[in-house]
């Protein structure tokens, strides 16, 4: 398995007053697919929009996403 | 299903019915006739029109054109190994033939067909990378 960028987007909607996809994605100006995929770890995002997302939760990007070496 | 994905499927759809018009032509004359139902591939130009951006929806964002780009990408390749496979086909075929010409007419098909193979692989290839499963985009 190679290397990946997990993230806490999911568990930080629910924090947040469970805010829908559809909400966040709005805020972040892409679509609700793409959060989808994001969430399910299926797409990585650009570095503009991890910073969007983080932005949105009012958190430092590191703690939203977070690198794993070789998936662990 | 955003635009693209919509806009692929109708390339897909009179692509196809385009091909298979030809198929069935190609039963009743063996004349460039068989051809005129490539003629359908015009209604391609209005895809700007029918598929329009909606005012205020998030339609492509940054993962859509990583799609788009990749299609693009994939559909080039394709219509030049077709470009390329057909030019040798003919030559492979003039050549068993011991024929030294050969008629001029078939160099804008093969142009044209690659064409065709562009539009179809890129349409294709956004389809399944929104299919679900394929590398990690979903619908």
């Amino acid at each position: 398995m190679g290397d990946q960028v997990s993230n806490k987007v999911r568990e930080l909607r629910f924090e947040n007053e469970r805010m829908t996809q559809q909400a966040l994605a709005e805020l972040t100006g892409v679509s609700r697919q793409t959060i989808i995929s994001i969430e399910s770890n299926r797409y990585t995002p650009s570095l503009l929009l991890a910073m969007k997302i983080a932005k949105a939760f009012d958190r430092a990007v590191e703690e939203v996403f977070s690198y794993c070496e070789n998936g662990q | 299903m955003n635009t693209e994905l919509k806009s692929a499927w109708y390339t897909v759809v009179v692509v196809v019915i385009a091909l298979l018009g030809c198929l069935l032509m190609s039963a009743y004359t063996r004349t460039m006739a068989a051809f005129a139902p490539l003629g359908l591939l015009g209604l391609l130009g209005f895809t700007p029109i029918l598929f329009r951006k909606q005012d205020g929806k998030i339609d492509l964002d940054e993962r859509d054109l990583e799609v788009v780009q990749k299609a693009s990408t994939v559909g080039g390749v394709c219509s030049y190994l077709a470009f390329v496979v057909g030019g040798m086909l003919l030559w492979g075929v003039h050549f068993y033939r011991g024929e030294s010409q050969m008629n001029v007419h078939l160099i804008p098909l093969l142009i044209f067909g690659g064409a065709i193979v562009l539009y179809l692989s890129r349409s294709v290839f956004i389809i399944s990378q929104y299919s679900g499963k394929a590398l990690g985009i979903d619908g």
